[in-house]
């Protein structure tokens, strides 16, 4: 009897059971980072921003990914440190090259998350795309259109393009321009659209919105109202006061003016050579003569 | 302003109740529980329940949740600026809006199933835009001894007013937590007792006791209770007075 036999099981093939214990401690990682995530948003679903919260779930999720990536798929696989460096010098020129702009997405993705100009749920603008942000991955941002469409804005774009965030400040201001006719009273039609901002619930009474005459145009005495209101409301109450104050500016005999020019007729007819004299009534009176 | 009776308490089903010109009518039929509340006649809200709920009650809640939780702060203007001299402590009562909330009794407990107010809603910013919170809005005078209100409408604040700093304080704002109101009624008033402590000229921080301003009121149920995030009953008011 051979003493020496070793009864192993454990593959013969050391690179096959080697990529087998990456591969189990990748998804182990993975069932781990799912399952504090799925607990994360269990707990604390009432007590975040749905951003905030989906953005802490993910940072941890792919904090535990690269943690087993660094500290146990790479020593399982044999990979030092300094052997991927000078390998990634190699390979970061090729696929510098190769892949320049998924390289770009994906830093740019680090770097949306660490500085947050945006976060999911809030209403915002990106280089003419507007809509509700769906989600921020690691290449791309998602934005559901107002039109209810799919956006898929590379990370890139995001960063390096210009962002308009509807609802980051907590309060926000929008204007109105109401033109009232010249024979109306001004100071009637702003203490009623004052009095019509205050009773609604969602302006704000601090900053204080303001209605003032801002202009003395062609065809109407425009009045300007700038109202503040939470960044959350302002969409609803624009679309809704707008229409009320026009109702009860028309109830009170106020009426919203419209383009039009007056036209003075002569009481006869002009000769051409005196169209360059007095057209007022003397003048006219002494063409007819 | 009137002191009038309330009719904050338990009822049981079926009931209608006139709450000036707000109707609330809970009635049995087919073997369900109908809840119903009509504003001037106009049915508001209407909800069937499978539950055989045998009493609702009546509750003052945090004047925080219509025309929507937007926000789970109270600020309230002092129609008068209150110079609190230094090293001085002072009861002011001051005024604020009540939340009506309907519960109704299941297994686990009291359930909010709708709240209203027969008060102006509205809210202002404290601070600015980019830093500032949202806060529901009220407007009170400062009184020196609780005044007689619409307990349907409104409740009496009593404000500890501390100022331990060197300076004279001028208050013309004070920003409440929800999380940490403690709203107590009886059959003519709905209260809250807080203290308002002042750290600079510029910087002040709120807080509720657990206590009625006098004695054999109830306690009202907390719809905003303290948690993981909003630990904190207090709050610092580091945006001005």
């Amino acid at each position: 009897m051979n003493n020496s036999t070793q009864i192993s099981f454990l593959p013969e093939d050391p690179l096959f059971f080697k990529i087998t214990m990456a591969i189990l401690a990748i998804t182990g990682a993975i069932i781990i980072g799912k399952t504090i995530t799925i607990y994360l948003k269990r707990s604390f679903s009432d007590d975040f921003r749905p951003g905030t919260l989906e953005l802490i779930s993910k940072t941890i999720y792919y904090t535990i990914l690269l943690i087993v990536i660094a500290f146990v798929v790479l020593p399982v696989l044999g990979l030092k440190a300094s052997s991927l460096l000078v390998a990634g010098g190699v390979v970061g020129i090729i696929l510098g090259f190769a892949s320049q702009s998924i390289v770009g997405n994906l830093i740019s993705g680090i770097f949306l998350m660490v500085e947050r100009p945006i976060e999911i749920g809030q209403q915002v603008d990106i280089e003419g795309n507007l809509g509700t942000v769906e989600d921020v991955n690691i290449f791309s941002t998602i934005i559901r259109g107002y039109d209810g469409l799919y956006l898929r804005i590379p990370n890139e774009k995001v960063f390096t393009g210009n962002i308009t965030n509807y609802v980051e400040n907590v309060a926000r201001r929008f204007d109105y321009d109401i033109g009232i006719r010249y024979s109306d009273d001004a100071d009637q039609a702003i203490g009623i659209i004052k009095e019509l901002i205050e009773a609604h619930p969602y302006t704000l009474k601090q900053p204080e919105s303001l209605v003032f005459v801002n202009n003395l145009g062609d065809n109407a005495v425009v009045i300007k109202a700038r109202i503040w209101c939470p960044a959350t409301e302002w969409y609803t109450v624009k679309t809704e006061l707008l229409w009320t104050i026009k109702k009860t500016l028309e109830n009170n005999n106020i009426e919203i003016a419209f383009p039009q020019r007056t036209l003075w007729f002569a009481n006869g007819p002009v000769s051409k050579n005196n169209e360059d004299k007095d057209y007022t009534e003397s003048g006219m009176e002494e063409n007819i003569k | 302003m009137t002191e009038s009776k309330n009719i904050y308490g338990s009822f049981s089903v079926p009931s209608t109740l006139n709450i000036e010109n707000v109707t609330i009518s809970v009635y049995r039929e087919n073997e369900f529980t109908y809840y119903q509340r009509d504003l001037s006649g106009t049915t508001n809200k209407k909800y069937v329940f499978t539950c055989d709920d045998s009493h609702f009650t009546i509750n003052p809640v945090e004047p925080q949740n219509v025309p929507k939780k937007l926000t789970s702060h109270m600020l309230i203007e002092l129609e008068n600026p209150l110079l609190v001299g230094s090293g001085t402590k002072k009861t002011i009562y001051i005024t604020f809006p009540v939340e009506i909330g309907i519960f109704f009794h299941t297994t686990r407990g009291k359930e909010l199933i709708d709240v209203f107010s027969l008060n102006i809603k509205k809210f202002t910013l404290y601070g600015n835009p980019n830093d500032g919170i949202i806060c529901k809005y009220y407007k009170s005078s400062v009184y020196p001894k609780p005044p007689e209100v619409n307990s349907m409408k409104e409740g009496v604040l009593e404000v500890e007013v501390v100022n331990n700093n060197g300076n004279t304080v001028e208050v013309r704002n004070i920003v409440f937590s929800a999380y940490g109101m403690k709203i107590f009624y009886d059959d003519k008033t709905v209260s809250m007792k807080a203290i308002l402590r002042t750290v600079s000229r510029k910087v002040a921080e709120t807080d509720f006791l657990n206590d009625p301003i006098h004695h054999g009121m109830v306690k009202s149920p907390e719809i905003y209770v303290p948690g993981k995030m909003h630990y904190t009953t207090k709050y610092i008011m580091d945006k001005g007075l």
